[in-house]
Order: C-alpha cells, then sequence, then structure tokens
C-alpha cells in the first residue's frame, strides 16, 4: 500500500469477498457473479491511479455496480438466446457449506432476482455494500429521493416475494 | 402496482397496492436511518396510532433484515488464482502502466476463461483432497462454527442497531407471512 492506496492484490485479498457477495446478489448466480469480480477488478486495477483515499468499499461497490449495469444495457441492446448449460463450467459447491444458511440465502437470492435490475441494484448497495443512501444516489446519478423510493419499493416487492416462498 | 407515470423508473409517490400508505418510503429511510427528525417522528406516532404502520414498519424490517442476515455467498475454490491469472495476463499485455478501459478487446479477451480456470484449479484440489483422504487419518474433530452458533450468532448480529428494537412497545411481531 502507497499513500493511502492498496494495491489490487491488497483488494482482491481483503475485499474479495465483498465483491464477491455484491457481485453475486446483483447477477445472481455464480458463473455470472464470477465474470463481474473479474471485470471489476480489471477496472480497478487499471483505475487505481485515479483513486483517492476514502470510502474503499463504496468505490468498489460502484465498480461491480457499473460493470452489472454495462452488462444489462448490452444484454438489452443485444438479446441472445441463452446457450445450453455448460457442465464444464460449473464449480463444485464450497464444501464447508452450510445447508440452512445456504438455503436463506438461495430463498433471499430468488426474491433479489426478481426485482427490476435498478430496484434491485439500491437493494444491495444498501443492504449488501452497507451505503448511505447519499452515496448510493452518487454512485447511480439519482437524487436520493429516487434511491428512497427504489429502496422501499424493491424491499416491498422482496417482503411479498419471502412471505409467498414461506407460506 | 405502484405508478410509473413517465415510465422511466420512476414513480409519482401514490400507491394502488390496498396494502400500500401514501408515504410509506419514509418506513425504509426509517430503519436505514436516513429520516429526518421530523420525518422520524411522524412516523412513530402513526405506527403507535395504527396498525397497519406497524405492519408495514414490521414487515418491511424483516425484508431488510432477510438481506441484511443472508450469509455472503462462498466463493467457490480456485477462482481466485483464476482471477488472478486473467487481471496479470491483462496487465502483461498493456505493460505494468496500464492504460485503457474495460470492455476493450483485452478485456474480452480474458473474460469467461475465469470459470473453467477456476474448475480446473478445483478440480485439481478435489483430487489431492481424495488423495490426501487416502494418506492421511480422518480428522476426528468437528467442523468449525457449528450450525447452532452460527445460527445465534447471524441472529445477534443481526439485531444491533436494529431500530424497530426501540419501537418493541408498540410492535408486532416481525413475520414473513401475510
Amino acid at each position: 500500500m502507497t499513500d493511502g492506496v492498496p494495491t489490487w492484490e491488497e483488494i482482491a485479498r481483503d475485499h474479495g469477498r465483498f465483491l464477491y457477495a455484491v457481485a453475486y446478489r446483483l447477477a445472481g448466480n455464480a458463473e455470472d457473479a464470477q465474470d463481474l469480480v473479474q471485470d471489476a477488478l480489471l477496472r480497478i486495477r487499471r483505475g487505481l491511479e485515479t483513486y483517492r483515499p476514502g470510502s474503499l468499499q463504496g468505490w468498489l461497490a460502484r465498480i461491480v455496480t457499473n460493470v452489472f449495469l454495462d452488462d444489462v444495457r448490452r444484454r438489452r441492446r443485444r438479446p441472445t438466446v441463452a446457450l445450453p448449460p455448460d457442465h464444464e463450467h460449473r464449480l463444485p459447491p464450497a464444501a464447508a457449506a452450510d445447508a440452512a444458511s445456504e438455503a436463506l440465502s438461495e430463498e433471499v437470492q430468488r426474491a433479489l432476482d426478481s426485482l427490476p435490475p435498478d430496484f434491485r441494484v439500491a437493494v444491495v448497495l444498501c443492504d449488501v455494500a452497507d451505503l448511505g443512501y447519499d452515496e448510493i444516489a452518487g454512485q447511480l446519478g439519482v437524487p436520493v429521493g429516487t434511491v428512497r423510493s427504489r429502496i422501499h419499493r424493491g424491499r416491498r416487492m422482496l417482503r411479498e416475494m419471502l412471505s409467498g416462498a414461506e407460506t | 402496482m405502484t405508478r410509473d407515470v413517465a415510465g422511466d423508473g420512476r414513480f409519482d409517490g401514490r400507491d394502488d397496492l390496498p396494502a400500500g400508505l401514501a408515504g410509506e418510503e419514509v418506513v425504509s429511510a426509517y430503519l436505514d436511518g436516513e429520516a429526518t427528525e421530523a420525518e422520524r417522528r411522524e412516523l412513530e406516532a402513526r405506527v403507535a396510532a395504527s396498525g397497519d404502520w406497524r405492519e408495514a414498519l414490521a414487515r418491511t424490517a424483516a425484508a431488510r433484515r432477510a438481506v441484511r442476515s443472508a450469509p455472503w455467498p462462498e466463493v467457490p475454490s480456485g477462482f481466485w488464482a483464476a482471477v488472478t491469472e486473467a487481471v496479470e495476463a491483462d496487465a502483461g499485455s498493456r505493460g505494468r502502466s496500464g492504460s485503457g478501459i474495460a470492455g476493450s478487446p483485452t478485456a474480452a479477451h480474458v473474460r469467461r476463461p475465469v470459470a473453467r480456470r477456476a474448475a480446473v484449479w478445483a478440480a485439481g484440489a478435489a483430487a489431492a483432497a481424495v488423495v490426501a483422504g487416502f494418506l492421511l487419518p480422518r480428522p476426528s474433530q468437528p467442523v468449525s462454527p457449528s450450525v447452532p452458533s452460527y445460527v445465534e450468532s447471524h441472529a445477534a448480529r443481526a439485531s444491533i442497531d436494529d431500530p424497530i428494537t426501540q419501537l418493541a412497545p408498540v410492535g408486532v411481531p416481525v413475520s414473513l407471512s401475510p
């Protein structure tokens, strides 16, 4: 680390799980999350010169969110037919994964996946990345009132999904 | 559904859902510590006086807690080795000064292989584990943390700084059931 600016290896080591968690909650599956993290780390490595010491996790969350939103826009512009699952690329689940917490996580993930991307991003930045409304608004380039609206409406959709899953 | 009058993802603040309450967005702001002092006072008065508002607060708090307390997904084994290889390959192809933006041909070139590389790393690790299983005595210690302690620690962490607990005297049991 020099002048408070970490190297990308330090970021991958110290904040890798955070990056992966945000990416997974946004993307909804392991393979897309891995792509998001890889693209984010490429941008991080190239953008470290522009990083100014401050909210490192906020900066990381912004980069991974931008990669996600770029991907969403790209898919909207060029809709593609889904390829058949490639089992060669599937990764085995972590050996120590706890079944109960994994089931809870999957249930929440399914509910998050059902949200429109703009709402999902707002909820994930608030509840996974733990950013404040002002920071989220700055990152997304929208007014704070819009952030407040997206977070609450996103949560209302979530609670309806989770209520349905529970009954 | 909520009205999206301009069709641009922005909303007019009104709500058609039978369970919806005008101005209900303040509930999330309150839970996140983002409500103004006046909003906070008004919401607490409404919650004290109205079952609908108590239910809106409780159910929103439950949805918020569900996302916050859900365990982070496990990173697949071998992933970091694979992504390090990909990022270093990108750096090597650009020189150590590294410039340009993601989405460039170089970035596209290194995309996707990460899952395959990680699978190879994982397969190698799995093979090593099988060999080790034959050669080494089996571990007798239980996996740590145990499920009960894990669940308990999550529950405790989720309840810390949760503003809804401060409304316990006027609150309703939190449940995701309708």
